[in-house]
């Protein structure tokens, strides 16, 4: 019959529509953030991903040193990064309101979880350079900076979505303060992930470590790290060598 | 603070919010649970707004909120209360469901009857193929096609003056 064309059906998960949107047409996904809909099933989808990828990469950094140490890593990075959104999102919503931006905390949390999302999908994206670098052997330090750089790349195209987003709302609805939210939550996502990621680290070991720890013992905060690490590159020292591993 | 105690809390917390909720909302499923155990500043905000949201459009709840915001303006005294542009909208909803349920109906039947001229005229096409001196019947039916498929259009002009309708009904209701 005329017109009564056969089209191939495909039964794709709608979070995985979701996760496509994310990643080709996030205009269209921060339209849906802002209409509403449907955002209890977006979050959750949101979750799921950073949940997922996040383990990926752990297990890739754990592969460094490889053992009980991959298992570890997945275990530790998403529980990092999942417990830092729950902790600084609101941040958006709060400190927005204070600096007078008209804002929807719900609509606000979906949109911080996309960014975190997207961000997430970037650096799974990278998972194989953190396995060549594992093939070919790079050096420790290689490897702590090769990971400083994809994470940095991937919180910055996080951080870019959420300016994007929340400028154009600001536009859309001539309120003010959006910086000051943004800033806020910066400040409070750095905070917050810089002190969950000290207290749960080590993710990347070195391949000759003998015993791994799941959590490192408590060595104060990660304030103290940074004093000190200042402290150590200004030649003051609070000790008199470095400890060296036992030898067996 | 030792980073066990701050974890127990933290889940502590998040236990009791989930056992709250559940007994609020009587209706959670598991994933909801888990979710708010383990991400409460996430999801019990996410909860409670779609239980606040439950029923209610994307566009009432912007009137409402509009309403709320203009309550300490000179202007709330003549601005409807939040009940009373509540049910405004809820009947403007119901008017625009009702227009588009008939719209629906229209529409099917007028598709019915472009896909039985479809069906007649490809039986047209296959006896011109075998008897070419029918070809003129063919045309009225054709004809025929071009007029319903003319008045589905008819059907999309009147499907848009319902959509400009509830769009201005909205922008009075605001004002």
């Amino acid at each position: 019959m005329i017109g009564a064309l056969e089209t191939p059906s495909v039964n794709v998960p709608r979070s995985l529509g979701t996760i496509d949107l994310l990643l080709r047409d996030r205009e269209v996904m921060l339209a849906r953030i802002r209409a509403g809909t449907n955002l209890a099933s977006l979050l959750k989808t949101m979750v799921t991903t950073i949940a997922l990828t996040m383990a990926i990469v752990g297990a890739a950094l754990g592969s460094y040193r490889g053992g009980v140490q991959i298992g570890y890593a997945a275990v530790k990075l998403p529980l990092v990064l999942l417990g830092t959104a729950a902790l600084a999102a609101p941040a958006l919503t709060a400190v927005g309101r204070a600096a007078g931006r008209r804002s929807r905390l719900v609509q606000d949390l979906a949109l911080v979880m996309s960014a975190l999302a997207f961000g997430a999908l970037l650096l799974v994206a990278g998972t194989p350079l953190i396995l060549l670098g594992r093939a070919i052997d790079l050096s420790y330090h290689q490897m702590i900076l090769m990971t400083v750089s994809m994470f940095g790349i991937a919180g910055l195209s996080a951080l870019v979505m959420i300016i994007n987003a929340v400028a154009v709302e600001s536009m859309r609805d001539g309120s003010r303060g959006w910086r000051t939210a943004v800033l806020g939550l910066c400040i409070v996502f750095v905070t917050v992930g810089g002190q969950l990621s000290w207290a749960l680290r080590p993710y990347l070991v070195r391949p000759r470590t003998p015993d791994v720890p799941f959590v490192r013992a408590k060595e104060g905060s990660l304030f103290d790290a940074i004093t000190g690490a200042v402290q150590s590159a200004r030649g003051i020292y609070e000790r008199e060598e470095a400890p060296v591993p036992e030898s067996r | 603070m030792s980073l066990d105690l701050i974890g127990i809390g933290y889940l502590g917390v998040g236990a009791v919010i989930a056992l709250v909720l559940a007994l609020v909302l009587r209706k959670q499923s598991a994933s909801d649970t888990l979710l708010l155990v383990a991400l409460w500043p996430l999801w019990a905000p996410m909860m409670l707004a779609q239980r606040h949201g439950q029923g209610q459009s994307c566009g009432e709840r912007e009137l409402l909120s509009a309403l709320a915001r203009a309550q300490s303006s000179p202007l709330s005294q003549v601005l409807p209360d939040a009940e009373t542009a509540r049910v405004l909208a809820a009947r403007l909803r119901e008017r625009t469901l009702g227009q588009l349920r008939s719209l629906r109906v229209r529409y099917r039947s007028e598709l019915d009857e472009v896909h039985e001229l479809i069906a007649q005229l490809v039986t047209q096409a296959e006896l011109v193929r075998l008897q070419p001196s029918i070809a003129q019947s063919s045309g009225e039916l054709v004809r025929e096609l071009v007029s319903r498929v003319e008045g589905l259009e008819d059907l999309f002009t009147y499907q848009s003056s319902i959509e400009d309708n509830e769009l201005e009904l909205t922008a009075d209701l605001a004002r």
